[in-house]
């Protein structure tokens, strides 16, 4: 009997207490979550999706320990090729750690590169179901990035990483989109000048990639080139040289040679790298020609010119084609 | 003498007393370092030192891999300190009052002008001294390593950095991102707050030993109330969402039972946070301090009361 009375009255005083102390603790909550001091609270379908680790890993600490090594664990579904054991790891994985870049980059790597470049060399399936799931694949890794995005709202970089694969010449890139993307790193607050200049210069390579954006491509290359020094880099040089000798593009006023490249040499020498690279972008407009002026101009030995002047006499014409 | 004697009475009587506490605490304090509890020192050392060999593969060419490392290290250490304690506390004070029982100790203890809430508060004290200097070693053995492996990280990757030709500045920033994952104030805070979480499962220990006979059944019975306190937080919101559409079942008034009667240990867990390389600012860390205390004063409180008339 009197333990009983004891323990009513045990039970009262925790009901007392707790009703009293809920609201002081409900508020801590909220502003621990606020600071991400704590790990987001899991659904019912993650938990279920977490087994029996959802409940080791509520308590403190063990979530990015098992997180940290389940990753590592991952590395042998990789060495097999084993990509769905990755992606399901994975899916656990940025559960139990949400927080860390790390396993959303390493996630959607796996998914958009790897899984992707491997079924892209799949012999085993037929050439419509290899581009059928290098797609989906890297269609997965996206996903994945906007789940991180999801959850991780104020990180950039992991903005960065989904700009960098719509960016991807090699994974279906998305240029609109990848632009879209980089604008939104760039409103993100105190972001360093080292990254604002990275994100610009990433924005410019993007715009010259989509060829009705000749004119907005040019525009932008001269508002960077004008609003600071560490600006004036062979992107947005060549890419003022060759928007101001783009045929459909509006110019204020061209600029000289000197003007964009600071020299006749330093011209010659971004110039020639451009044209080595000329398939990657957008048409040359100009380039050969001024190749060609500064070749004369800085008087560049025959053999080392990218357009070698073509003998005139006969004979030498004829030894050329004997020795084509 | 007459003045002498009467202080003397009331010194005996008197409701509690630090010394009596200091000299149980002390006692119970000796009795548990003899059984040689420390030795899981070693074994963190080991832990520590062998996770701290471990290099994650820098397989995306992006630079998480460094942070990743000094993570996993505090990630393994704080990991190690709740497991440590969680043990000490749990296995320690359900072994309180049944281990005097049997030795008698307790006997002689109450035979004296000894308060049982005294009595009581010297053993948690005890218990709760062992689970300090425990974590207080701990702390200063990951603080080292961690501090080791920073120094070294950061020396090698200026030079890498550099080699690569990127600036200073962004050179920097990758430097910031390391330092934040080092030895901050944070590393003690979330020390400190493994050490409340202990604090507050010693009590409840304590809680339910005074009812019960049986250690395994306290034990059992506190690692429950555990288990329910890590889901506290899930009910107290569910609770909150359902009064909020003015909906009432009988899954909200459970939910309801559950984040009023037991405690949420939740909010004691700041170590992911901290792995995560975030600074906790003071004003939570004073938060949290106050409800562990009121924790811990109602949990010896209500044992006081169970133990009060206790016959043995």
């Amino acid at each position: 009997m009197k333990t009983l009375i004891n323990s009513i009255l045990v039970i009262a005083t925790l009901a007392i207490t707790g009703w009293l102390k809920m609201p002081f603790e409900q508020k801590l909550a909220e502003q621990m979550h606020e600071l991400k001091l704590v790990p987001p609270r899991l659904t019912l379908e993650e938990r279920s999706k977490l087994k029996q680790k959802a409940f080791i890993a509520t308590y403190g600490s063990l979530r990015p320990t098992i997180a940290a090594f389940s990753s590592v664990q991952t590395t042998q579904y990789h060495s097999k090729q084993e990509w769905d054991k990755i992606e399901n790891a994975f899916s656990e994985i940025v559960l139990l750690d949400p927080y860390n870049l790390y396993y959303w980059e390493t996630a959607s790597w796996h998914m958009a590169a790897n899984a992707a470049a491997n079924k892209k060399q799949d012999l085993s399936l037929t050439e419509v179901a290899r581009k059928r799931e290098f797609k989906k694949y890297i269609q997965k890794g996206k996903d994945i990035i906007e789940k991180g995005i999801k959850i991780n709202p104020d990180n950039w970089k992991l903005l960065n990483l989904k700009a960098r694969l719509l960016s991807n010449r090699y994974r279906n890139p998305n240029y609109h989109a990848a632009i879209k993307t980089y604008r939104e790193i760039l409103k993100t607050p105190n972001l360093s000048f080292h990254n604002t200049k990275n994100t610009e210069f990433v924005i410019q390579q993007c715009l010259l990639q989509i060829p009705e954006k000749h004119q907005e491509a040019y525009d932008n290359a001269l508002r960077l080139f004008h609003s600071a020094p560490q600006y004036r880099k062979p992107t947005t040089q060549n890419a003022i040289f060759v928007g101001q000798n783009h045929p459909l593009n509006k110019v204020a006023k061209k600029m000289s040679i000197n003007e964009i490249y600071g020299s006749p040499h330093d011209a010659y020498r971004i110039l020639n790298i451009k044209w080595q690279n000329r398939k990657l972008g957008p048409p040359p407009y100009g380039i050969e020609k001024t190749i060609r002026l500064l070749e004369n101009e800085l008087k560049i030995p025959n053999n080392k010119r990218v357009f070698p002047t073509k003998p005139l006499s006969i004979k030498s014409t004829t030894t050329h084609i004997i020795a084509k | 003498m007459a003045t002498h004697n009467a202080q003397l009475e009331l010194k005996k009587t008197s409701f509690i007393s630090l010394n009596r506490i200091a000299v149980i605490a002390g006692h119970t304090f000796t009795q548990l370092v003899r059984m040689k509890v420390f030795y899981f020192l070693v074994a963190f050392v080991i832990l520590i030192w062998a996770t701290k060999q471990i290099i994650f593969p820098n397989e995306t060419g992006g630079s998480g891999s460094p942070e990743q490392e000094l993570r996993l290290l505090k990630s393994t250490g704080f990991a190690a300190m709740n497991i440590f304690s969680l043990l000490l506390a749990l296995a320690s004070t359900a072994l309180l009052i049944p281990k005097d029982i049997e030795d008698r100790t307790l006997y002689t203890i109450l035979c004296k002008p000894v308060p049982r809430l005294d009595y009581l508060l010297g053993k948690l004290a005890g218990v709760l001294l062992l689970i300090l200097v425990s974590l207080f070693v701990m702390d200063l053995i990951l603080s080292l390593f961690l501090h080791q492996k920073l120094s070294g990280m950061i020396a090698i990757h200026t030079e890498q950095l550099a080699a690569r030709g990127i600036p200073k500045e962004a050179i920097q920033e990758y430097l910031a991102r390391y330092e934040a994952h080092g030895v901050t104030a944070n590393i003690h805070y979330a020390t400190l707050t493994i050490f409340l979480k202990a604090m507050v499962i010693a009590s409840i220990a304590l809680l339910i030993s005074t009812f019960s006979s049986s250690t395994l059944f306290t034990i059992i019975a506190t690692l429950v109330i555990l288990i329910i306190g890590l889901i506290v937080a899930d009910a107290r919101e569910y609770v909150i969402n359902m009064a909020a559409i003015g909906q009432e079942s009988k899954l909200v008034s459970t939910a309801l039972a559950i984040s009023i009667l037991f405690p949420d240990l939740q909010f004691l867990s700041i170590e992911d946070g901290v792995i995560d390389g975030r600074t906790v600012p003071f004003s939570i860390m004073r938060q949290i301090l106050i409800i562990a205390l009121l924790y811990v004063a109602t949990y010896v409180v209500l044992s006081w009361f169970a133990f009060r008339k206790k016959e043995f």
